[in-house]
């Protein structure tokens, strides 16, 4: 499993400085099986065994390799590390009954088996592509809808464990890099706006206001009553507003701290450079201060292919032990995480002087 | 508004009282407006408030919410036929057992989705192999796991058909059901079948005590 796969936070795309990434997930159920809250034991593994057979049907289908497993069999380790790619969900992580995970080469689509609801699809993509991650889950929608029975009402559309998922069973989501919003205190009234919409916006690490990294996710509340491409219509203009603001107050708050911004994007850079032991916050924080260096033309990495969200994927706890070369089995894992980004942080190329 | 007793809980209850052109005005939630029209006389003593007659009418319909959201009672609740999913799991777990619950617990589910939803009707994709199910609100699957005792059910049924036919409103014949009809009845206000459940469910109770 060395092998050098791009993975999808790998892939170029020319995303905007405020769309991180857009995600599809589609909740369905099957019938004949009771929904995760009553499933029983034995019906949770022939449930997980059956779906895992999709494995080789949808390979045959795309005509791409396919990664399949029972997470529930998998060591705490391996599967903290799924949990931090977003390849599984919190539900599928924590659960203590027979549960599956199919898994494309490039992580970009994923296919839960009993966590919240039976079946649950995700697709991923970097930058903003939301129509792309749509077809690709409806695609994949289509190939289980052939091979399964769907539990489905006429009333209620796709029948599923919570209500908050019902009729679509579709949530949507973006991930956005809102540093200037943040900083600016206007988060809170944005939500309460937003809500109004049904469009939910949260901390993507850590939660509300304090998510280190600046980095957060908007997706839709609405699940019934309105088609998929009204949902989907809705948060793409909310969206492209919010990116429109952001990117307004960030270049008005730059004029207006200049010295202050200029001073606190090279003072996270010398601390990621030189630290030698490193908090997970902390070291988010700094790296979006130096995201956001980036965008205000402040400093610039001398590798341009460098991906501050890869790396912030990469310093999570477990993903980052995983990765790490060490002999040295008594090290912290602050340690490892400082010595990782000197490793992985670029020489910065120009140094704009006042 | 925050509620004026425990200061805790959001105020649902505004109580405006004019006593010799002098007006005054407090503010209570559901729970501590139930406590106060309760008989306990520890949790009354709370407050000196002079609740009229008609007041403490309108309270007591809080107070059956209340005691009903905090007390379910284990054997009489309303249980999914299919997949065994209470009625007061759900309510607290917020998770359904089986597709069949959507059917069960509909009363509730409908009044959920319209609190955050735009509508209650799927609009989306139709899948095309599909098992469809019948989500619609059914009386037998309102009912018990366990048969209802014989004697309440036969009152029951006389019930239907003396008393309220020109509504088409079966009245259930065990106490969960009427408990969710109680429900139901007083969200869309009506209160004549309200008041009919509520006899209904006092002479069941009447009758558990005798046997």
């Amino acid at each position: 499993m060395k092998k050098k796969i791009t993975k999808w936070y790998m892939e170029k795309s020319d995303h905007d400085d405020v769309i991180v990434s857009c995600r599809v997930r589609l909740a369905r159920n099957l019938s004949g099986y009771n929904f995760g809250r009553m499933l029983s034991d034995s019906d949770a593994q022939k449930l997980v065994d059956n779906v895992r057979l999709f494995k080789k049907e949808i390979e045959g289908r795309e005509n791409k390799p396919y990664y399949s497993c029972d997470v529930s069999k998998l060591s705490p380790r391996e599967k903290e590390v799924l949990l931090e790619s977003h390849a599984i969900s919190p539900d599928l992580y924590s659960k203590e009954q027979a549960t599956g995970l199919i898994l494309s080469e490039d992580e970009s689509v994923s296919i839960m088996i009993n966590g919240r609801d039976h079946i649950r699809i995700a697709a991923i993509t970097a930058g903003s592509n939301m129509k792309k991650v749509a077809a690709l889950a409806n695609r994949v929608d289509d190939m289980l809808d052939a091979s399964f029975k769907y539990a489905y009402s006429d009333k209620y559309g796709y029948l599923t464990s919570s209500l908050a998922d019902v009729g679509t069973g579709l949530k949507a989501s973006y991930m956005l890099f809102l540093p200037a919003i943040t900083s600016s205190g206007r988060l809170g009234s944005l939500e309460a706006e937003l809500a109004r919409f049904g469009i939910m916006i949260k901390g993507v690490y850590g939660d509300g206001n304090k998510s280190p990294g600046y980095l957060h996710r908007l997706f839709n509340r609405r699940t019934i009553g309105l088609p998929e491409s009204e949902i989907f219509e809705s948060l793409e203009l909310v969206v492209s507003q919010i990116a429109d603001l952001e990117k307004k107050q960030r270049r008005e708050w730059y004029e207006r701290n200049r010295g202050e911004i200029e001073d606190k994007v090279f003072r996270s850079y010398g601390v990621l450079k030189y630290a030698r032991s490193l908090e997970l916050k902390d070291a988010m924080t700094l790296l979006a201060q130096i995201e956001l260096g980036r965008f205000l033309g402040i400093i610039e990495p001398a590798d341009v292919n460098f991906d501050i969200h890869r790396l912030m994927l990469e310093i999570q706890p477990a993903t980052l032990c995983n990765n790490a070369v060490t002999d040295d089995r008594e090290i912290s894992t602050e340690k490892l995480r400082a010595a990782y980004i000197r490793k992985k942080l670029p020489k910065i190329k120009t140094e704009k002087e006042d | 508004m925050i509620c004026d007793i425990c200061h805790k809980n959001k105020a649902t209850i505004i109580y405006t009282e004019v006593i010799n052109g002098e007006k005054t005005q407090r503010c209570f939630c559901d729970e501590c407006a139930a406590l106060m029209n309760s008989k306990n006389p520890g949790k009354q003593s709370k407050t000196d408030l002079p609740m009229g007659s008609i007041l403490s009418g309108i309270l007591s319909s809080y107070m059956e919410r209340y005691i009903e959201s905090r007390t379910p009672n284990k054997h009489d609740e309303a249980v999914c036929p299919t997949c065994g999913m209470k009625f007061s799991t759900f309510m607290k777990e917020r998770l359904l057992g089986c597709p069949d619950c959507y059917g069960a617990f509909s009363m509730v589910i409908e009044k959920q989705l319209k609190a955050v939803q735009p509508g209650t009707n799927h609009a989306g994709k139709i899948p095309e192999n599909a098992q469809v199910y019948d989500t619609s609100r059914t009386e037998s699957i309102q009912s018990t796991v366990k048969a209802a005792p014989a004697g309440p059910a036969r009152k029951g049924r006389k019930k239907t058909q003396t008393g309220d036919a020109k509504k088409k409103v079966t009245i259930a014949s065990d106490e969960a059901s009427l408990r969710l009809q109680l429900r139901d009845a007083v969200e869309k206000e009506d209160y004549m079948l309200a008041a009919k459940l509520r006899d209904r469910i006092k002479e069941l109770k009447d009758e558990k005590k005798d046997n």
